[in-house]
């Protein structure tokens, strides 16, 4: 009896033991997240390795052979300093990287990185930030908060170090088609705190996709204009009466998506603000006879059974099964990485499956043109800060853009046809940017101020190429609008406005869409509409704001 | 007196030394940051910090009050989860009655497992099944309409029906969970009771109604009064999967109002007014139907 209620509390006592120290260890959060580093995503490049000759590597260790500084003086400090800077990474070893090292040598500055996954380096930048220990270098924040911040005194303003910067002096100063960029994204003192990226877009990121296999089946060439378009829709309807052979995930966002073969400039922050070239003014594109026009060819789809009807209610996972069958949708339009991406998926089943990147849809023929200047990092007002700038302005130099997302010429990589090779990830099926940073410490968020063009990173498969070439071939890009600078008031206005006009727009553009006996009355009640939700403020806030723009030197 | 408190705590020292770590989560995660909800009053900013940032008092709830939804966001926050109440309340307290009632144990334990298990799946997956099952084009529920000679609808676009969607679909997932807390008063019940029914005469529909029923009536009280309180707390999570463009006018709550806007602007003073409004109504509402309770001769909460 004893032994029985003995073994019972052993036994109790054990398993309360053992529920504490699962609790104690869920508790402990692992610093080992998944997920993907943040921006630039990995392309599915086909491995650029056929058995790479190993060069005779020379370590350059002449100064004058670490290519062209734009001007800089190497080293960058003359006593040894180290400068602190929080990197989007899940490689925590990234601290001691080949590239570390090698900035060190080159710049004499110890870099002291602050790696954190994707995931936990938002709230982590918000903690450091609040605790007031900023690090010299980090990214993340939104240009309204990067002001923000340098107008309290927290940021050093870049403008006031021109004269020890003189590749940002010749990318962002003296170079016309990127001068905009202090008027634009300096605060209201006209101090520009926020470092950009350049040339880090692709030209052509998104657009319509089709399943060349199946129109070479049915005898349907690639439409070259918006009659064409339809045209090829209604033989695959007649050809597949059960199938919606234009299928959508992306809901409401279609509009917008669409917008841009009709007449849009700017990018979905703006939106459904629009710039009008000709007149130098700016108009509510969703109430525009444009906007009007794309809506009537949508309604035309749908009415006719060629636009799938349920749209704006497709989840990711719906459309992909549709567009992955062989008789349910054949043409979208999404991130050029399906293309890859859905073939690789059904290899097996389907080795015929061939989508491609088709010609843009509209009467402007013209898909949406990414900006060459993107955000980059911001650097903390500390007596760190002029060797802090200095290395960033080496890092937008092509011998740091070089180092940074490429590697060392000789050391980590060997140019075999213009494109860099790496001997010692010969072993690897795929080298891509994710690699690089595992291996070398390169292409770290936010060092990469400067891509290479050379780099992997703008390894192409070879039907992104295609996409690429074609628009490129023809320019087909819309004329991008100009980025405004906004006061807080003005900022305030438009955020409001904008908010009541998209979900309205999307209301009333949806039920025109879908309604059959839709016509110029709804469209005229439209318009009405947004006239009560402050249209008028919030184009009248745009142009104001431009005209202020125009005038600014 | 001040010995027998003492006395009293080291008596009942083990219970206390239990209670603790609830004491401790208590106060650091649900009382603790109550402070922080002054930055609904203030403009707050990351960078100034919550004690620096300026005061704003009532601004930030003037502009709410004045937006050009408000009305329409209250009436569809207070409808949806006012019928969610009276819809969904009843049917888990059925359930368990008749649950109740089966006398083959085995298939009772396996209907009672299956029926909570789509308490445990996450509301992405349940929005996904339901966007799936009522597909116009090859959803199972279209399907058999379409196979009985009716016409097929589109749910999801058709304002009309979305309360019902949002409703049932809730009632499929919470009802096996939330009748287990009546199981357990039902299981509760003296069964000398039954057996004296029995004696009497009493049938099983008259057990049920005259001693099963009225035994729960003090559970179904103070859950009813519970579940008044989050009345206008509707999660915009299964709001944000099911709703769109088209059916907006009764779906948007103020939740999804607030992610609209605070995504945009990153506006958390403007998050935390809305927040702490939401959070004052649950409290009339917890008031409210504690006071009711208790005239309509229940116990209530206290």
């Amino acid at each position: 009896m004893a032994g029985k209620s003995g073994n019972k509390k052993l036994l109790s006592f054990i398993s309360v033991l053992a529920l504490t120290a699962t609790l104690v260890a869920g508790c402990g959060s692992g610093n080992k997240d998944g997920g993907a580093s943040s921006a630039p995503s990995a392309t599915q490049a086909p491995s650029t390795a056929s058995a790479s000759q190993a060069a005779s590597a020379t370590p350059a260790d002449n100064a004058q052979t670490y290519g062209d500084t734009g001007g800089l003086q190497l080293p960058l400090v003359d006593k040894p300093t180290t400068i602190t800077m929080m990197v989007t990474s899940e490689f925590p070893a990234v601290v001691d990287s080949m590239l570390v090292k090698e900035i060190e040598k080159r710049t004499g500055i110890k870099l002291e990185l602050q790696p954190y996954s994707a995931e936990v380096i938002k709230d982590k930048r918000k903690f450091v930030i609040a605790s007031g220990k900023l690090p010299d270098i980090f990214a993340g924040l939104s240009l309204a908060e990067v002001n923000k911040l340098g107008s309290q005194g927290a940021l050093a303003p870049i403008n006031k170090f021109l004269d020890i910067l003189p590749n940002f002096k010749s990318l962002y100063v003296d170079n016309p088609d990127n001068n905009w960029v202090m008027k634009s994204w300096s605060d209201e003192n006209n101090n520009m705190y926020e470092w950009p990226t350049y040339g880090l877009n692709r030209a052509v990121n998104h657009g319509f996709l089709y399943r060349k296999d199946i129109f070479d089946k049915l005898g349907i060439a690639e439409w070259t204009n918006t009659e064409e378009f339809y045209q090829a829709l209604k033989k695959l309807k007649e050809a597949y009466p059960d199938s919606y052979p234009y299928a959508s995930k992306t809901k409401e966002v279609i509009f917008y998506d669409w917008s841009f073969g009709w007449g849009y400039g700017a990018n979905s922050q703006i939106y459904p603000a629009s710039y009008d070239e000709a007149t130098g003014a700016w108009e509510l594109f969703t109430t525009s006879s444009a906007y009007k026009d794309e809506l009537d060819f949508l309604k035309k789809l749908y009415t006719e059974g060629l636009l799938d009807p349920e749209f704006i209610t497709d989840t990711s996972a719906s459309w992909t099964a549709k567009m992955v069958a062989n008789d349910k949708a054949f043409v979208t339009f999404d991130w050029i990485g399906r293309l890859d991406m859905f073939a690789t998926q059904v290899k097996a089943e389907n080795p015929d499956y061939n989508l491609r990147y088709g010609n843009p849809v509209g009467p402007n023929g013209t898909i949406r043109s990414l900006p060459k200047v993107t955000y980059g990092p911001v650097i903390a007002n500390t007596d760190k800060k002029e060797a802090a700038l200095k290395l960033l302005d080496y890092l937008s130099s092509l011998s740091g853009s070089e180092l940074v997302t490429m590697g060392v010429e000789g050391q980590t990589y060997v140019m075999e046809n213009g494109k860099p090779v790496y001997p010692e990830l010969k072993d690897m099926p795929v080298v891509d940017i994710n690699t690089l940073t595992d291996k070398y410490g390169l292409w770290l968020d936010p060092m990469y101020v400067r891509p290479d063009p050379r780099s992997v990173y703008f390894n192409f498969t070879e039907k992104e190429q295609e996409a690429q070439d074609k628009i490129l071939k023809n320019n087909s890009f819309s004329p991008s609008d100009p980025e405004l600078k906004f006061t807080d008031e003005e900022a305030k206005t438009i955020a409001e406005a904008k908010v009541a006009l998209d979900k309205a727009a999307a209301e009333f553009s949806i039920q025109y869409v879908m309604k059959k006996d839709s016509g110029d009355a709804q469209w005229q009640e439209w318009l009405r509409n947004a006239d009560k939700l402050g249209a008028k403020s919030y184009i009248d806030t745009y142009n104001a704001t431009q005209k202020r723009f125009d005038e600014m030197k | 007196m001040h010995t027998t408190i003492w006395r009293h705590i080291r008596r009942d020292r083990q219970l206390l030394i239990l209670l603790i770590p609830c004491i401790v989560f208590y106060a650091l995660f649900r009382y603790g940051p109550i402070y922080g909800l002054v930055i609904a009053f203030k403009d707050y900013d990351l960078y100034t910090g919550i004690l620096k940032s300026d005061w704003v008092g009532l601004a930030h709830f003037r502009r709410f009050f004045d937006g050009p939804d408000f009305w329409l966001l209250f009436k569809n926050t207070f409808l949806l989860g006012f019928f969610t109440l009276i819809f969904s309340f009843p049917f888990p307290i059925v359930f368990a009655v008749l649950l109740n009632e089966v006398r083959h144990t085995r298939f009772k334990k396996i209907v009672q497992t299956a029926s909570y298990l789509p308490a445990f799946l996450s509301v992405v997956i349940v929005s996904s099944m339901v966007i799936d099952f009522l597909s116009p084009t090859h959803g199972l529920v279209n399907l058999a309409l379409k196979s009985m000679g009716f016409e097929r609808i589109y749910f999801l676009a058709a304002p009309e029906w979305f309360r019902t969607i949002y409703i049932a679909s809730d009632i499929w997932q919470f009802m096996g969970y939330e009748a287990i807390i009546y199981l357990a008063a039902i299981a509760g019940i003296d069964p000398t009771l039954y057996e004296a029914a029995r004696v009497d005469g009493a049938k099983r529909y008259h057990m049920m109604r005259y001693i099963t029923v009225p035994s729960i009536m003090s559970t179904i009280f103070i859950m009813f009064i519970l579940k008044s309180g989050n009345v206008f707390r509707i999660g915009f999570e299964k709001v944000l999967l099911l709703y769109n463009p088209t059916t907006y006018e009764v779906a948007d709550v103020f939740s999804t109002f607030v992610y609209r806007k605070g995504l945009l602007e990153a506006n958390y003073s403007y998050a935390a007014a809305v927040g702490l409004f939401e959070a004052i109504i649950a409290l009339v509402m917890l008031l409210t139907a504690n006071f009711l309770t208790k005239r309509a001769g229940g116990k209530g909460l206290w």
